[in-house]
C-alpha cells in the first residue's frame, strides 16, 4: 500500500476544483528505499559477529501545497507526509486549510527549465542493482581488514548500505528525478593489549562500498588507537595555536556557507554579502585567505544534485574567493523576496589547497595543539561561535616528542579564526551523509587546517 | 484529589491492522517455538507542527511502519517496512522466516529467551499509573491490553491550523514583551548603548502523538503517547538567541508559557549581546535542572547502557566488579521510564513510556546509588548478553533503524536544600540554568555538558552579570566524570510525593546518532569545581 502519483495528481484536482480551497501550487516529492544493516560485536583476533542484522523498505510521499488568500494577497504552505490509509483528497484539503491560515508574502514556484537538468552520477550502479549484495560485500570487506588489525582490539562495528529513488513534480510543471546511494561504516576500537580505558569510535561515510577506502579507514584507527596512551589535559590558554582535521573543517565552513544564504539576510540574523570579507577582521601577514567553490556534479559525493530542493537546476560557483564573498545562494523564493534574480549554487565544498604541511608546524612551531577528534563540536549558526570537549589529540612542541592529550575545552569563533590560519597542501575527499543530526556534506579540499587566532582552551 | 483525565485512547483506525499481528507471529515462529522468539511491532507517528516567524508554515507528519524480528542463535533479525497490506505484511513475514531458515550464520552464544507470562509480570510490582491501567488480573494471552497518557486535552483533536493559532499568539506576546523591556531598560541610555529590537521571533508549537503495538506469544499490548511542545526563539541582529519552552507527555493544556517566562526569549537575547567573555578554567557552579540532566544523562547514563557494556565500549562494568566508588554520597542517578508527574508538575517528560520497544514494561532503576554503580540497563541482547535483569531500554529511532539500550529519563535523585541555601554557599562562582548540548565518552569516563551562559554568583548572591564562552559562543563544561562526581557538595529538593525531580524535555543522539525522546533533570546541584570553556 503507496500512494501513487496519478491518485495524488487526480485528489489534487479534485482539491483545486473546490470552492475556497485557496490551492496555488504544489511540488510533490516521493521516495522508495531499500536499506540493510548489521551491528557487529568484535571478539577475539577481531572476528565480527553480527548481533542485529536489518533490511528496510520505506515509501514516502511528502506533498507541499501552497494557498493564496486575503488582500493584499498572502501565500500560505503546508507540508503534509501523505497517509496511505487515508482518503488523498481529504488529506490535501485539510493540508490547505492549514495553509490558509500561514502568512507569507507571495511567491512564484519555480518552472521547469528549458535545458531540462545536468547529468550527475549520484548512485552507485551496484548498489542500484542490490543493494543486499553491496551490504554482504562490504561486510567481508570489513571482516578482511579487520583480521589484518593487529595493534587494536574492535568492541563493536556497524555497517549499512541504503538505495533511494526520489521524484520532485511540481504543478509548474517541473518533473525530475534522482537516485541516491549511501553507505556507512563505523567501528570502536582500543589500543591492545588492553584492557583500557579509552577508545576510538571513527565513522566514515560514501557513496559506495569502494568509495569508504576500508583499508586507509583501517590503517588510520590503526594509527589512533596506537596513540591511545598516557593522556594528559591541554594547558589553559586565552591564546592558542590548534590544528583541526577534515571533519571539523567540513562542519565549520558547511556553518560558514549558511551564512552566504539569502534566507539568512531575509531573517534579518547574521549572513553575509558579495564584497564582504568572511574574516571579521584584516588577514594577519602569515595567514592564508579562504577560498570556497560549490560543486554540485562531482561524481559520487555526498551533495551532488542535478537539482534543488525547489527544483532550480543545479549550479557549480565559486563562493568566496581569497576571503571575500563573491555570491551569494539565492533561491527561487528569497530572489523574488529580495529582488535579486535566483540561482541554483549548491554542492560540495572545494576548497583551494595551501602552502602548509602538517609535519612541518609540528616541527617548528612552539607550542600547536593538534585537535584529532572533538567529543562533540557545536558550532552556533548565527554568531559562527563555536566549543567543544578535546576526544583526542596531541601536543607538540618544538624539539619535544608529542603527548597525547584528551579532555579540557576548546572554543573558537570562526570569523576571528579566518584572521589567521593556513590550509595544508594535501588534499582529501569526504561525505558525510545526512540524518537527524548533520545534514548531506561533501568536502574535497586540505586535510589540516592551522588556526592562530581567535582560540581559547580551559585545560590544566 | 481524583484525577479526572482519560488516558489517551488507542485509533480506531490501526485496529484491523493490529489483529493481523498475532497472524504474523505465528509465521514467524510456529514449530520453533522452542529455539526461536519472535515478535511484531507497530508503530505509528503523527506530528502536526506550526512555525511562525518572518517565514512560516505548517506541517503534518504520519509516518506509520511494522518491523518483524526473530531471535534465533543469537542473532536478532529484523525486516520492517511501511506497505501495511496484509498480503505485503504476510509476505514480509514468510521472506523473513526463510531468510532465518536459509541463514548459517551463528551470532554471539545466547541461550534461547522465554518471554515472561501475565502472571509473572503481576507478580512483579508495577509502577502506580501502569498498573491502574492494567486489568485487575492478569489477561489472557490474546486479549489486547491499552495504555495511554492522561491528558485533559485529548490530543487527537489537535489541529494544524490550532497549533499555528498558538504560535501566532505566543510571537506577539514574545514581540510584545520585547517592547516593553527596550522601553524599560533603554529609558536611563544614552542612544548609543540602546539595546536594538529582536531580529527575529521564531516559535514553533508542535504535537507528536505515538501509537505502539507490542505482540509476542504472551501478550498483545498497545500505548498511546503524546508528547507536546511550545518552543520560543528570540535572535538579536548579532545572532545572539535565548529560548523558552513548555513541552513533555502530555496533550495541549501542558503548552503553557507563562508571561515570567517570556523573558528568556524576549529580554536575554540583548543581554546575552552585551553579556561578558568567560575566562577559561575551574569555577565553583550551580547547575539547574535541565544542566543537571544532561550531566546525568552523559556521566553515568550512556555508561550504564547494556549494549555498550557487552561490547566492552564502558569503563562502568570493571569498575563495578572492582566495586570502585565513582561518586560521593549525593551521587545517586535513575533512570526511570514511568515518570507522569514529576516536581510540582501533573505530566510526565517526553522520555517516558509504558513498555519500551520490545514489550518490556516500564520499572524505575537506579543505575548509580550514592557514588557506587549497580547493574546497567539493557534490551533483550544485552540482558542475556551480560546475564542481567532485563529493563525497558530497548528503544529505536523508528521503525527503519536498529533497536538499542537507550536512556528514558535520567534524572539526579534531590537533596534538601532550597536553591537560595545552595547559592549563599557560593563566595565566587557561577549559576548554569539552560542547557546546550552534551556527549558522553562511556569508555574514556569524561563528560562534556554545554551551558548557554552563566549567571555570576559573589557572596552568596546573584550579581545579575552574565557570561558567555571564552570566544563568545556557549559554555562548555568538561571534567572526568568520577571527579565530578566526588565534587557534589548539595541539591535541592523535590514537591513530588515520590521524590522525582523536574524532568526537562529533551532528546539523546547515541554516538552522534539514532535520536529518541529522552527526558533529563534532577535537583538542583552545588559542584565544588568544574571546568569551564
Amino acid at each position: 500500500m503507496a500512494c501513487e502519483i496519478q491518485d495524488i495528481r487526480r485528489a489534487l484536482a479534485e482539491v483545486a476544483a473546490q470552492p475556497g480551497s485557496g490551492l496555488f501550487g504544489w511540488t510533490l516529492t516521493t521516495e522508495t528505499a531499500v536499506s540493510h544493516q548489521a551491528l557487529m560485536i568484535g571478539g577475539e583476533g577481531n572476528v565480527l559477529t553480527v548481533f542485529q542484522t536489518r533490511q528496510v523498505t520505506d515509501d514516502r510521499a511528502t506533498l507541499r501545497v501552497f494557498t493564496r488568500q486575503g488582500a493584499p494577497v498572502r501565500q500560505g504552505v503546508a507540508v503534509v507526509t501523505l497517509d496511505p490509509m487515508a482518503d488523498l483528497t481529504a488529506q490535501i484539503a485539510a493540508a490547505c486549510a492549514a495553509a490558509r491560515g500561514v502568512d507569507n508574502p507571495p511567491w512564484e514556484l519555480p518552472a521547469a527549465p528549458p535545458a531540462g537538468y545536468p547529468d550527475v552520477a549520484t548512485a552507485d550502479p551496484a548498489i542500484a542493482a542490490d543493494p543486499g549484495a553491496e551490504h554482504a560485500r562490504l561486510i567481508a570487506c570489513a571482516r578482511r581488514e579487520a583480521a589484518r588489525l593487529g595493534v587494536a582490539q574492535i568492541n563493536s562495528a556497524e555497517a549499512y548500505v541504503s538505495f533511494r529513488r526520489q521524484r520532485l513534480e511540481s504543478s509548474s510543471g517541473i518533473s525530475t528525478g534522482r537516485a541516491l546511494s549511501e553507505v556507512y561504516f563505523e567501528l570502536a576500537a582500543e589500543r591492545l593489549p588492553g584492557p583500557n580505558v579509552q577508545e576510538v569510535s571513527p565513522l566514515v561515510e560514501a557513496t559506495n562500498v569502494d568509495g569508504l577506502d576500508l583499508s586507509t579507514f583501517f590503517a588510520r584507527v590503526a594509527e589512533q588507537a596506537g596513540a591511545l596512551t598516557g593522556a594528559e589535559l591541554p594547558p589553559t590558554s586565552r591564546q592558542a595555536t590548534i590544528v583541526i582535521g577534515p571533519e571539523a573543517i567540513t562542519a565549520l565552513l558547511y556553518e560558514l556557507r549558511g551564512q552566504l544564504q539569502a534566507d539568512a539576510e531575509y531573517e534579518r540574523g547574521p549572513h553575509l554579502l558579495p564584497g564582504d570579507s568572511v574574516a571579521d577582521g584584516p588577514l594577519a601577514t602569515a595567514g592564508e585567505a579562504l577560498t570556497l567553490a560549490l560543486d554540485p556534479f562531482l561524481p559520487a559525493m555526498a551533495e551532488s544534485t542535478p537539482y534543488t530542493g525547489e527544483g532550480l537546476p543545479a549550479e557549480r560557483s565559486l563562493v568566496i574567493e581569497d576571503g571575500v564573498v563573491r555570491r551569494q545562494l539565492v533561491n527561487a523564493r528569497m530572489g523574488q523576496y529580495l529582488g535579486r534574480p535566483a540561482n541554483g549554487i549548491c554542492g560540495n565544498m572545494l576548497v583551494a589547497p595551501g602552502r602548509g604541511d602538517r609535519a612541518d608546524w609540528f616541527a617548528t612551531l612552539p607550542d600547536v595543539l593538534e585537535i584529532r577528534t572533538f567529543s562533540s563540536l557545536l558550532i552556533n549558526p548565527r554568531t559562527l561561535t563555536w566549543s567543544s570537549e578535546i576526544k583526542l589529540g596531541r601536543r607538540h612542541r618544538a624539539g619535544q616528542p608529542p603527548v597525547t592529550i584528551k579532555g579540557g575545552v576548546v572554543s573558537g569563533s570562526l570569523r576571528q579564526n579566518l584572521r589567521d590560519c593556513a590550509f595544508s597542501n594535501r588534499r582529501i575527499v569526504r561525505n558525510d551523509l545526512p540524518d537527524g543530526w548533520k545534514p548531506a556534506r561533501g568536502y574535497d579540499g586540505p586535510d589540516a587546517m592551522l588556526i592562530r587566532s581567535g582560540i581559547q582552551v580551559a585545560g590544566a | 484529589m481524583q484525577d479526572t483525565r482519560l488516558p489517551a485512547r488507542f485509533p480506531e483506525r490501526l485496529r484491523e491492522l493490529r489483529a493481523l499481528l498475532p497472524q504474523l507471529v505465528a509465521i514467524l515462529e510456529q514449530g520453533r517455538g522452542d529455539e526461536w522468539y519472535a515478535f511484531a511491532w507497530l508503530e505509528e507517528t503523527v506530528t502536526l507542527s506550526a512555525v511562525c516567524g518572518r517565514n512560516e508554515g505548517v506541517q503534518q507528519d504520519t509516518d506509520r511502519g511494522v518491523v518483524l524480528r526473530i531471535f534465533a542463535r543469537g542473532i536478532q533479525y529484523e525486516s520492517a517496512c511501511n506497505r501495511l497490506d496484509e498480503s505485503a505484511l504476510i509476505e514480509m513475514a514468510r521472506a523473513l522466516r526463510a531468510r532465518v531458515e536459509a541463514d548459517d550464520a551463528t551470532g554471539m552464544p545466547l541461550p534461547v529467551y522465554r518471554p515472561r507470562s501475565w502472571a509473572e509480570e503481576y507478580a512483579d510490582p508495577l509502577p502506580p499509573e501502569l498498573r491502574s491501567q492494567l486489568p485487575a488480573g492478569p489477561p489472557a494471552v490474546e486479549q489486547p491490553v491499552h495504555l495511554g497518557v492522561r491528558c485533559t486535552v485529548d490530543p487527537w483533536i489537535t489541529t494544524a491550523d490550532g497549533l499555528r493559532t498558538l504560535a501566532a499568539a505566543t510571537r506577539q506576546r514574545v514581540l510584545a514583551a520585547n517592547g516593553a523591556f527596550l522601553r524599560r531598560e533603554n529609558a536611563a541610555r544614552p542612544e548609543a548603548e540602546a539595546y536594538p529590537a529582536l531580529a527575529e521571533v521564531r516559535v514553533l508549537a508542535r504535537q507528536t502523538v505515538h501509537t505502539h503495538v507490542f505482540v509476542d506469544r504472551t501478550r498483545n499490548l498497545s500505548q498511546v503517547l503524546p508528547v507536546t511542545l511550545l518552543y520560543a526563539l528570540g535572535i538579536m541582529p548579532g545572532g545572539q538567541t535565548g529560548r523558552t519552552l513548555a513541552g513533555g507527555l502530555g496533550g495541549l493544556e501542558i503548552a503553557v508559557l507563562p508571561d515570567d517566562s517570556l523573558a528568556q526569549s524576549a529580554e536575554m537575547p540583548a543581554r546575552l549581546s552585551r553579556a561578558e567573555r568567560l575566562a577559561p578554567g575551574a569555577y565553583r557552579l550551580i547547575t539547574g535542572p535541565d544542566v543537571t540532566g544532561v550531566i546525568a544523562h552523559e556521566a553515568f547514563g550512556h555508561t550504564q547502557e547494556g549494549d555498550t557494556c557487552m561490547c566492552g565500549r564502558s569503563v562502568a562494568p570493571g569498575l563495578r566488579a572492582r566495586r570502585v566508588r565513582v561518586g560521593n554520597d549525593q551521587a545517586s542517578i535513575v533512570n526511570n521510564p514511568a515518570v507522569f508527574s514529576m516536581d510540582h508538575l501533573f505530566h510526565g517528560p517526553n522520555g517516558s513510556y509504558f513498555f519500551d520497544h520490545e514489550g518490556c514494561f516500564a520499572r524505575s532503576q537506579t543505575i548509580l546509588d550514592r557514588g557506587w554503580l549497580s547493574a546497567p540497563m539493557t534490551n533483550l541482547t544485552a540482558a542475556l548478553a551480560l546475564g542481567e535483569p532485563r529493563t525497558a531500554n530497548g528503544k529505536r529511532e523508528s521503525w527503519r533503524r536498529p533497536l538499542m539500550v537507550r536512556q528514558t529519563n535520567t534524572y539526579f535523585t534531590p537533596g534538601d536544600a532550597t536553591l537560595e541555601e545552595l547559592i549563599a554557599r557560593v563566595p565566587s562562582g557561577f549559576l548554569a540554568h539552560w542547557a546546550h548540548g552534551g556527549m558522553e565518552d562511556p569508555k574514556g569516563g569524561s563528560l562534556t555538558a554545554g551551558t548557554e551562559y552563566l549567571e555570576e554568583i559573589r557572596d552568596g548572591r546573584l550579581t545579575g552579570r552574565l557570561f558567555v564562552g571564552p570566544t563568545g559562543g556557549h559554555v562548555e563544561l568538561s571534567d572526568p566524570v568520577f571527579s565530578l562526581l566526588a565534587r557534589i557538595e548539595g541539591k535541592t529538593g523535590s514537591r513530588h510525593p515520590r521524590g522525582i525531580p523536574e524532568n526537562k524535555y529533551g532528546g539523546c543522539g547515541k554516538y552522534h546518532k539514532e535520536s529518541v525522546n529522552a527526558g533529563c533533570g534532577g535537583p538542583w546541584i552545588l559542584w565544588s569545581s568544574v571546568t569551564c570553556g
